[in-house]
């Protein structure tokens, strides 16, 4: 709880602090807030309050906060400016609100916590898509992302009204017993509750065909703005989606899991597919995204299924590192707003470290070894041949299609001559942060239990 | 063993970061040194233990059932050597050209991953090892290859070979489902075994992969284009080493996991294998292109190996090893000697050659050694693995061992065709212009001509070393099949 008052409490200096003539002081807040977040996760730090139907600290919860803000910081720290007097306090105080409803969705046990959650996170993401106020584009994702979400965040709460009215309770644990002890007695819309709030939060993640704002949404907001998305934003649908397995739907599981199936062969097949024919590096990694979020889903499952967090755990984890990595180098590289496949043309003659980094960030996403997204992605791939073969090989068939268009990148990266003016970088901070990305992507190809083994003797244990 | 396998690491990260004019040198030095250390290895091998240099340490890709579980059996070994002796000569032929330094980079992070796939003791490292060494020759061919349609060949090979490794993985992975174990370790493996139709898929899946490195028939057609594209030293580790992966992928993992023998399966692979091997020879007699023949002729011989195996006979895994070291050892040769002549007389088309002979006569003499070589002349080093394989096939099915007879004799029909049309009659106009051969090139060329005729007189060296491996498998065939 503590944490997220402080980040809370951070987000509003922040926004206040844009009234100071030092223009890096917004920076600087917001990121000491993040780190001094970070250290009462450390010290266990809380406020004597106790929400126990509302918002616990499980050892999840404490993990996967621990990489948001870590996710976060690095954002806060390596993005580019744009303009030199752009105000970014806008930004950072709302991507502090932002992460305060992730991290709400992080500790949820009731139903209210997770609309509170899913809201907090998305209005300040519907401003900041719009946050370049001078470009259509930019207006455009803004506003196609408010009505879209708000669709969603409808569905979501008639959801919530259906279960609450069918079992009068909000709480998870109580709505699972209930539906234990009295399976036979609840009314039918409280299922139709089950599926509206499923959907709901399937659009958040954006999985197909859930997933139509995605690419528009990714390609017109500022590229930090994507990076944030693909991050922090999905970590939280992710664990909320998580939740509502783990516990709401545990005793119908397994039909649940049998919905989610071909919603996931749909998104593991149309993410690499329409990847393909991408020329635009922003939505196609929105395609990719929706693959990978698909492999998230069923790597859920599984871990439901198996009773073992560190699966999709440890997906989330490379897949949000590595995606981070791959954004924030095309928010440097990036002219305009959009960012274009001949853009990269010959990057690997002129700018080495990047163009390594930025190839390791797409090996890990393509899921090639020794690099974390091969681990990950056949964690998952192992997993489901058990739960079934047709999705595993949906799956592994996917994954050698969009294999395709990682290709493309790389060749581009590193094959193509140079055709651009150079981006002359010469930002020490930012090229040493990326260094350190691919470094962590690489270390979870090879010693894949190293750093969550660190964060749960640091953070939890 | 680690700190062997280690070692092409860090000199490949330090190559990477060097300048481009001392890193020749540098490479040239380490891969020599590498060269000697792993002759010391072999000569310190000792045949009475089954696996050597053994090193375990599992934190390395935990999670997965991986782990860093090393070591070399009589087979591996031999392999690890071909391994350093052709990155030595890489590096030498390399030389004459002007590369800069990630082409160093990635040659020795090639052999970091080959020593790594011939000594690995765990499937999934195994894996790792073999995806590893693939990223680096990609990087070669497309980067330093040359000629109209390199994207289209690169393609074609990029596809292949991925898709091929996705089967491999795939195997594993239905191997450790399917019999409930938890560890991927080989001598874990080896304590169960899969039946009926998931032993169909295991094997017909491991074939599909490993054949498409080997190649075996039907998926070699990434083959001739990649190795005509790819530059001298690509085409060197692709033939010289890189098949060998998979044909050693089909000694450690296929052919010890096979509860029952497939005769079915087993027949229909050594009739494509033959077949390949005719195919390959009948096809490099009409070739013009010098890299064409060379590569059809590799996939003829490799053809062979692949049929000795799986003839399941104690002299057919024999003859396949002593094949395989030397096979890497001709064909390295062979490229070495295409190369010598594209850069003297700026063709490697036979219609544009003739009369090398009487412009280089010692550099001509050395090539027509290892093309007898090659042909597999007795006391040379083709003909003993030669013989033992098409002992073995025709042990197993006179025919077919008949019909795979006809390699030798279409194999010298190619071979002199060349040598006749390069290297006699009248000087063309290419060859008029001939630059003298250098005294390094020839010191190269002798080393390997040395090699032809000590393995050709004395074969027994590494038939004995091998004995004890190819005595296990035989063993466990014939175990499983009573």
């Amino acid at each position: 709880m503590l944490t997220i008052l402080i980040l809370f409490l951070t987000g509003l200096c922040t926004m206040f602090a844009s009234f100071m003539p030092n223009k890096q002081l917004p920076k600087y807040l917001g990121v000491s807030g993040i780190i001094l977040a970070l250290v009462t996760l450390h010290l266990r730090l809380g406020l004597g309050l106790d929400f126990p139907t509302f918002f616990t600290m499980f050892p999840l919860t404490r993990i996967v906060s621990v990489v948001a803000l870590f996710l976060l910081l690095v954002i806060f720290l390596a993005h580019r400016k744009y303009e030199e007097d752009y105000d970014w306090s806008a930004v950072y105080s709302l991507m502090l609100f932002s992460t305060c409803g992730v991290i709400l969705l992080f500790g949820q046990r009731n139903l209210l916590t997770l609309f509170l959650g899913i809201e907090i996170m998305s209005i300040p993401l519907y401003v900041l898509a719009a946050s370049k106020r001078n470009q259509a584009i930019s207006l455009e994702a803004g506003l196609k992302y408010f009505i879209l979400g708000s669709f969603a965040s409808a569905f979501l709460l008639f959801g919530i009204a259906l279960v609450y009215g069918s079992t009068s309770s909000f709480v998870l644990d109580e709505i699972m017993s209930i539906q234990e002890n009295h399976a036979g007695q609840l009314p039918a819309y409280f299922h139709v509750g089950y599926i509206f709030i499923i959907v709901s939060i399937l659009f958040k993640m954006a999985v197909a065909p859930f997933h139509f704002w995605s690419p528009d949404v990714y390609d017109g907001s500022p590229t930090v703005v994507t990076s944030f998305m693909t991050t922090v934003v999905k970590l939280g649908s992710s664990i909320a989606m998580y939740f509502l397995l783990a516990g709401f739907f545990k005793s119908q599981f397994e039909n649940y899991s049998k919905f989610l199936l071909p919603i996931i062969a749909f998104s593991f097949l149309l993410g690499a597919i329409l990847g393909l024919v991408q020329n635009n590096l922003k939505r196609m990694l929105a395609y990719s995204s929706i693959s990978h979020i698909a492999f998230v889903l069923v790597a859920i499952i599984l871990s439901v299924a198996m009773n073992d967090q560190g699966i999709f755990m440890f997906y989330l984890m490379t897949y949000s590192i590595a995606s981070l990595l791959v954004f924030l180098i095309l928010d440097y590289l990036e002219q305009g707003n959009s960012i274009f496949l001949d853009q990269l043309n010959g990057l690997s003659k002129h700018q080495p470290i990047l163009a390594l980094a930025l190839a390791i960030g797409i090996l890990s996403m393509a899921g090639i070894p020794f690099t974390g997204g091969f681990i990950a992605k056949y964690r998952v791939l192992m997993g489901i041949y058990q739960l079934n073969v047709w999705i595993f090989a949906i799956g592994l068939l996917s994954s050698a299609i969009a294999i395709g268009y990682y290709l493309k990148i790389l060749n581009r990266i590193f094959f193509h001559e140079n055709s651009q003016e150079n981006v002359a970088i010469n930002n020490n901070l930012f090229v040493g942060i990326v260094s350190i990305l691919a470094l962590g992507t690489i270390t979870l190809g090879i010693f894949p239990e190293l750093i969550l083994q660190l964060i749960h003797s640091f953070f939890v244990a | 063993m680690h700190l062997i396998l280690i070692l092409p690491l860090v000199v490949a990260i330090i190559a990477f970061f060097m300048s481009h004019k001392l890193v020749k040198e540098f490479s040239l030095a380490f891969s020599g040194a590498f060269f000697l250390l792993s002759l010391y290895v072999l000569f310190q091998y000792n045949p009475l233990n089954y696996y050597n240099f053994t090193y375990y340490n599992e934190s390395f890709l935990a999670g997965t059932g991986g782990s860093l579980h090393l070591g070399l059996d009589s087979i591996g070994v031999l392999m690890f050597v071909l391994t350093n002796f052709v990155v030595f000569y890489v590096n030498i032929l390399a030389r004459n050209k002007s590369y800069t330094s990630d082409f160093y980079g990635c040659i020795f992070l090639m052999q970091f991953a080959l020593i790594g796939v011939f000594s690995s003791l765990n499937a999934i490292l195994f894996y790792f090892f073999w995806e590893l060494a693939l990223l680096p020759i990609y990087y070669i061919v497309y980067q330093w290859g040359s000629g109209k349609e390199l994207n289209k060949a690169f393609v074609r090979f990029f596809v292949y070979t991925f898709v091929g490794s996705l089967f491999i993985l795939t195997s594993f992975i239905l191997f450790a489902i399917e019999t409930k174990t938890t560890s991927f370790e080989i001598t874990e493996m080896a304590k169960n075994s899969l039946t009926g139709p998931t032993q169909i898929l295991y094997t017909l899946f491991l074939i599909i992969g490993f054949g498409v490195k080997i190649p075996i028939f039907p998926l070699h057609s990434w083959q001739a284009n990649t190795y005509r594209k790819a530059p001298a030293e690509g085409t060197i580790l692709l033939s010289g080493i890189m098949l060998k992966m998979g044909l050693f992928g089909l000694i450690r993992w296929l052919v010890p996991f096979q509860e029952e023998s497939l005769p079915i399966i087993q027949k229909i692979i050594l009739a494509l294998a033959i077949f390949g091997t005719i195919y390959g020879a009948a096809i490099a007699l009409r070739r013009n292109d010098l890299k064409l023949i060379a590569a059809f002729s590799s996939l003829s011989h490799v053809g062979l190996i692949a049929a000795g195996i799986f003839s399941y006979k104690y002299i057919g895994f024999q003859g396949a090893v002593f094949q395989m070291l030397v096979h890497g050892i001709n064909i390295v040769g062979i490229f070495y000697i295409i190369d010598i002549i594209e850069r003297s007389s700026g063709t490697r088309y036979l219609s544009e050659l003739g009369g090398i002979a009487s412009k280089a006569p010692v550099f001509s003499t050395l090539a027509f050694i290892i093309i007898l070589g090659s042909i597999a002349v007795p006391l040379t080093n083709g003909f003993p693995g030669e013989f033992l394989l098409l002992m073995s096939v025709f042990i197993y099915q006179p025919i077919l061992g008949a019909i795979a007879g006809i390699t030798i004799i279409l194999g010298a029909a190619y071979m002199l065709r060349v040598f006749q049309r390069a290297f006699m009659g009248e000087v063309s106009d290419h060859v008029s212009e001939f630059k003298p051969v250098s005294n390094a090139d020839l010191y190269a060329l002798g080393l390997i001509v040395v090699l032809v005729f000590l393995l050709g007189i004395y074969p027994q060296y590494v038939l004995d070393l091998t004995a004890n491996g190819s005595q296990y498998l035989t063993n466990l065939l014939e175990l499983k099949n009573n």
